[in-house]
């Protein structure tokens, strides 16, 4: 079995595994507080794009992303997902590290393919977050 | 098996949530969609129990008798159905017994009516007479950049209601081949810039088409009531409905519906409860779905049991069951959650038959 077909084998091409690892990732480089932060920002985000568009809430993330914030991790892990084997219908070029630069290159078809892809991307890192980080008890 | 049938438009005049009630989405409660296109629709249970509510919201219980209430559609079903507000008398064991519901209000013929065309509340004796489908999504209102907003359909959509049509016996609709039509609007539309259009952040190439201009002629004639309050609208579909292609269509109506977002305020503090925020998605109000609703004769076995539908042969009782619901069929009713903050007012329209 070559690498390729075990990737379409698995959940969603693989989707799900990624956002796990990237719950993983987040969990291990930030500290408490920029944790909760990742958590509610996961959650807050999906919502976002439905309501503006993926162009604008790409936008207020990078306006948002400081070195080493929780908006930088999440800008980051965008691009590495982009980058791998799971999205199905587009994918950003490997040399492209401005993920919203690329985006509102695109034209109508190839952003509406983007958006999904990240929708369905952030669908599984909603639930690992809500399950792998505590929430913030005011 | 059906003898008469008839094609229900219903146009949302607020946005409508027909839940599903699971919430693995980004929504947390969502609506009803169908499995395998991803298209909105309201499940034909939920839409049978609203249409009997409000045929019910015609009757009140006074001194535990039930009474009908003064409203000129009551006053039309009197016209014809004279018999409507007489004591409903049941035969049982050579006894004439006065029928009663579960709370022991004493019944009339009205509600005989009620129970021979839905189906019995208080057991499973018999089926009602009529069958009404799964509401399906014709047309679905979207953000335009000029215009405010344009419907949106696809070929998929048109080819089910061309097929609909066919079941409820309408040959008017004389169209053919949708996919010729893929990204066309009529002529003279308000929401065209150029040889475009903006739909959300999205933007079409477009062209103008003749029979694109009379498929919105043929829905402008007939989903709105014909009346003027409804001009401005039937102008406004005649111009700015735009057949989109099938993976399009499913698009917008998966990303463009209203989803909002709401909290519940703790008494106490004036700050929103721990855990109180969770989001709701609607189909937005002038979104355009259409249900097929069939008559049968009566499903009880005796005549003296057929109330005010009893007739000389089971085609007339089909008729009399026909003419009740589409008499009494309000022109408005609620479908859906959230009926207290006045969400899922529908505008009910039933297509006529025509030769």
């Amino acid at each position: 079995m070559s690498e390729k077909e075990t990737i379409i084998t698995k959940l969603e091409k693989g989707r799900a595994e990624f956002a796990y690892n990237c719950v993983k990732e987040a969990i291990k480089f930030l500290d408490v507080r920029k944790k909760k932060e990742y958590r509610s920002y996961i959650r807050k985000i999906p919502q976002m794009i439905l309501s503006n568009g993926l162009g604008q809430t790409l936008a207020f993330i990078y306006s948002k992303k400081e070195d080493g914030n929780a908006y930088d991790l999440i800008y980051k892990q965008f691009i590495n997902y982009l980058k791998s084997d799971s999205p199905a219908r587009i994918k950003i070029p490997t040399n492209e590290n401005e993920l919203i630069e690329w985006v509102i290159s695109l034209d109508s078809y190839n952003y509406r393919y983007v958006t999904e892809e990240l929708l369905a991307f952030l669908n599984w890192l909603k639930r690992f977050a809500e399950g792998m980080i505590e929430e913030e008890e005011e | 098996m059906f003898r008469e049938k008839r094609l229900l438009f219903l146009i949302t005049e607020t946005p409508l949530h027909a839940g599903s009630g699971s919430e693995v989405g980004i929504v947390d409660l969502p609506i009803q969609r169908e499995r395998y296109t991803d298209f909105p629709k309201i499940e034909s249970s939920g839409l049978k129990g609203c249409i009997r509510e409000a045929f019910e919201g015609y009757r009140i219980f006074e001194n535990n008798e039930s009474k009908l209430i003064n409203n000129p559609k009551v006053n039309e079903l009197l016209e014809d159905f004279p018999q409507l507000q007489e004591s409903w008398v049941i035969q049982q064991d050579k006894e004439r017994q006065q029928k009663t519901d579960k709370n022991g209000n004493k019944l009339i013929k009205f509600d005989e009516a009620l129970y021979l065309l839905f189906g019995p509340e208080d057991e499973e004796a018999y089926a009602g007479a009529i069958t009404i489908t799964d509401a399906r999504i014709l047309l679905f209102p979207v953000k335009s950049l000029k215009g405010i907003f344009a419907w949106i359909t696809c070929p998929m959509v048109l080819e089910r209601f061309k097929k609909d049509l066919e079941i409820i016996g309408v040959e008017s609709f004389r169209f053919n081949n949708f996919n010729n039509f893929v990204n066309t609007l009529p002529k003279e539309s308000n929401i065209k810039i150029s040889s475009k259009i903006v739909l959300e952040e999205f933007t079409f190439d477009v062209k103008e088409d003749e029979t694109t201009r009379n498929i919105a002629e043929w829905f402008s004639e007939r989903i709105f009531p014909n009346e003027n309050s409804y001009k401005f609208w039937r102008e406004k579909i005649k111009k700015d409905l735009v057949i989109l292609s099938d993976d399009d269509f499913r698009q917008f109506t998966k990303t463009s519906t209203e989803v909002i977002t709401r909290t519940k305020i703790d008494d106490k503090t004036g700050t929103v409860l721990s855990g109180a925020l969770w989001t709701e998605e609607y189909l937005p109000q002038d979104t355009i779905l259409y249900t097929l609703i069939m008559f049968t004769p009566t499903r009880v076995e005796k005549e003296d049991q057929k109330g005010v539908f009893r007739a000389n042969s089971p085609q007339n009782e089909v008729e009399l069951v026909c003419k009740f619901f589409e008499k009494g069929l309000p022109e408005v009713i609620q479908i859906g959650g959230n009926q207290t903050i006045g969400k899922g007012f529908v505008r009910t329209n039933i297509l006529r038959k025509e030769v």
